[in-house]
């Protein structure tokens, strides 16, 4: 009897070592449309390479950097996906590995480095001090958003009264505000106070725009006692205390809140936005996207232009089987563009781009001015701070001088200055 | 006794089990955060012995005050309306009322629900269109920014965090009542007492020690509140709902300040302590008494 019982474990000991397969953890941001797409890909590369298993794992993009970080301590992802703003800390902290050339068919890095656009991997985070660690798998840039029903309900003309300056901006936005008793039911522009990620971007646009060089932790903590510093941070509270488009209280979720038709106008959307308003109930035909405004007497400045990229751990036993994985994962432009979503692959049909996404003209024109966002690996803390400061003058009712004052002294303490 | 040390001996064997998991999910990231007080560390890299560097920076940081008071002010009137409601619940309840049954099952269901589940349904009924802003907007013509005005959103937090937790403490108080002897209340009422003075002069006195428990584990379980913050404001608007739980997490999981967060948790545990030995000190003085 113990002879047979350990003939049936060898049995089964050898079974499951000839049925083993290279397991590939990959975490991910949930984004509907799109999860189905990097699903759909990853059962895809399986087919492919039978002797390996795809996990996928989607987050909300908001926590993916924790779940990533705690990931990487206990050895538990292979291969992630993480945006510009986040990504330096990663590479800094030398969690990520290089590029692999023969992954990809190819002998050099550069080679790798010109299957996408010039500049792309880059401007989506995939560089860090002279390497390149990451591939992109989203390029993208942000314009403002505008409900043309909206504006035709309250007599405007979509073609002739789009804003072009901040001024404008601010007038349409009081036009189209709805209230109740005093209570507004409709915002004229909305923005989510609560995540600080996207007061920043906004502001990063608004500080470049008026001569602020936001792109360097130097040049942010310079930025906070100049008077473009002052105007720049006083037209994104003013909307909120001063020109009453603006109830914070209303809704959280700017996307969400304009796909709903609870704002007219919102700062914070790419070209992949048409995807996601697809799950609302405002049409494509009642919005469109317009080029960020402009301070009459500023910098011709956009929206900021982000983008994600992927990454392989460090710790990750066959880099160059993780990297195949991600070569493929980013070989299918064409699918993610069919919902408005722009992958920076030179593989990529161009003419697809203005196939699919209404208005491209705008994004791309305004990606050419479009704000750099800085690459740092105290990005976590400085757009906390930048968020407070926001915070403190629309709940608090501090001034925006003071407010200033004390983002300069919550700088210094972040960069040890 | 060889019999007794038997039995003693087969009870630790049977409490081990319990032991091992509290020492492995309690005792041990104790330690270990009192450990990473003492370093710098990001969770990737290698750790940095810093010494005292994270305890003098967290006295003169304006936000850990912040965090610290905003905890306080959270925890004390928390505890002073839930005391005070929940014994008059077990008051009411005392009475034969229709349907207490019911209604005291209705005030105790909150109790088992999840506080992330009640914050998100809260959240909404505090949006400046929810059920709540309409019914003072209708009723008393105020509009209330329950979440988004700096002075109403701790409030809002001490709102919720009394809807939650009243009934568990209307139980104890339920039971601390059933625990006095009826003859105390039959004697007095021979003497002509009234009610009132017969819950001041009978009640109160001889439910002392449950009010004590109930205060103190409130105050322990009330000054780790976590989850209604960052649900429903994420430390906002302008940090007024920032507690030290929410500060302990954000320096740890979104700045990766392993160190100064383990700090900033060691204080946390050391004013839980002291609170912990007032009620231990307490009920070995009326122990005593």
């Amino acid at each position: 009897m113990k002879k047979l019982s350990f003939v049936i474990s060898l049995f089964f000991l050898l079974g499951n070592i000839s049925f083993a397969k290279e397991i590939i953890r990959h975490i991910h941001w949930t984004q509907p449309p799109y999860d189905e797409i990097i699903m759909q890909t990853a059962k895809d590369f399986m087919a492919k390479n039978p002797n390996v298993e795809i996990k996928v794992q989607l987050v909300a993009d908001a926590d993916m950097p924790t779940k990533v970080r705690t990931a990487l301590t206990g050895d538990g992802v292979d291969t992630f996906a993480m945006p510009n703003m986040q990504s330096p800390w990663f590479m800094a902290n030398g969690t990520t590995a290089e590029i692999i050339p023969s992954a990809f068919g190819k002998s050099t890095v550069q080679e790798v480095v010109d299957m996408w656009l010039p500049g792309a991997i880059k401007k989506t985070g995939g560089f860090y001090e002279g390497k390149y660690y990451g591939i992109p798998h989203e390029m993208s840039n942000y314009a403002a958003w505008v409900n043309t029903a909206h504006m035709k309900a309250a007599g405007l003309d979509p073609k002739k009264d789009i804003p072009k300056t901040w001024q404008e901006f601010k007038l349409i936005g009081k036009m189209l505000t709805k209230k109740n008793n005093d209570v507004i039911t409709r915002n004229g522009f909305a923005i989510n106070t609560k995540a600080a990620i996207f007061p920043f971007l906004i502001l990063h646009t608004l500080m470049q725009q008026k001569g602020q060089d936001w792109s360097s932790e130097k040049g942010l903590h310079k930025s906070l006692t100049t008077k473009g510093g002052l105007e720049a941070f006083s037209t994104f509270t003013n909307w909120a205390t001063k020109d009453g488009i603006f109830d914070p209280g209303l809704f959280d979720n700017e996307r969400e809140g304009f796909g709903n038709g609870l704002t007219s106008q919102f700062l914070t959307g790419g070209t992949w936005y048409w995807g996601v308003l697809d799950g609302y109930s405002v049409k494509r035909n009642e919005v469109m996207p317009i080029k960020y405004p402009r301070f009459k007497d500023g910098e011709n400045i956009g929206g900021v232009a982000y983008g994600y990229c992927v990454f392989v751990a460090k710790q990750t036993k066959n880099k160059e089987m993780a990297w195949k994985w991600l070569n493929y994962l980013e070989s299918h432009p064409e699918k993610y563009i069919v919902h408005g979503w722009f992958q920076p692959r030179k593989s990529l049909d161009k003419t697809l781009a203005a196939k699919y996404i209404p208005n491209y003209e705008v994004f791309g024109e305004e990606f050419e001015y479009a704000a750099s966002i800085i690459a740092t690996a105290n990005f976590a803390e400085l757009q906390d701070a930048v968020g407070a400061a926001v915070q403190r003058v629309i709940f608090e009712g501090t001034s925006n001088e003071d407010s200033l004052s004390m983002l300069k002294d919550d700088v210094e303490n972040i960069l040890d200055m | 006794m060889k019999y007794n040390e038997k039995i003693q001996k087969k009870g630790f064997y049977f409490v081990l089990p319990t032991l091992i998991i509290y020492g492995i999910f309690l005792i041990y990231p104790m330690l270990s955060a009192f450990h990473y007080s003492f370093y710098k560390w990001n969770m990737i890299s290698e750790s940095k012995y810093v010494g005292l560097k994270h305890y003098i920076r967290m006295f003169g940081d304006r936000r850990f005050w912040n965090s610290y008071l905003t905890t306080f002010h959270f925890t004390f009137i928390s505890i002073f309306i839930i005391i005070i409601l929940s014994f008059l619940l077990a008051l009411l309840f005392q009475e034969k009322i229709m349907l207490k049954n019911f209604f005291q099952s209705s005030i105790f269901v909150p109790v088992i629900l999840t506080m992330v589940a009640i914050a998100v349904v809260w959240q909404f009924m505090f949006q400046s269109t929810g059920v709540l802003s309409n019914i003072f907007l209708d009723i008393f013509g105020i509009n209330i920014k329950w979440l988004t005005s700096k002075s109403v959103a701790p409030y809002s937090m001490i709102l919720v965090n009394v809807w939650k937790i009243t009934g568990y403490y209307m139980i104890i108080f339920i039971a601390g009542l059933l625990n006095i002897p009826s003859i105390y209340y039959e004697a007095a009422k021979v003497d002509g007492t009234s009610y009132l003075q017969r819950l001041f002069y009978i009640t109160i006195p001889l439910m002392k020690n449950t009010f004590i428990l109930a205060f103190v584990s409130g105050v322990i379980f009330s000054f780790a509140a976590f989850p209604q913050q960052y649900v429903m404001t994420e430390g906002g608007p302008a940090r007024s709902t920032e507690v030290l739980a929410l500060l302990i997490y954000k320096q740890a999981f979104e700045f990766t300040k392993f160190g100064y967060s383990s700090a900033i948790s060691v204080a946390f545990f050391l004013t839980l302590l002291v609170f912990s030995l007032i009620q231990f000190r307490i009920f070995q003085s009326e122990s005593n008494y």
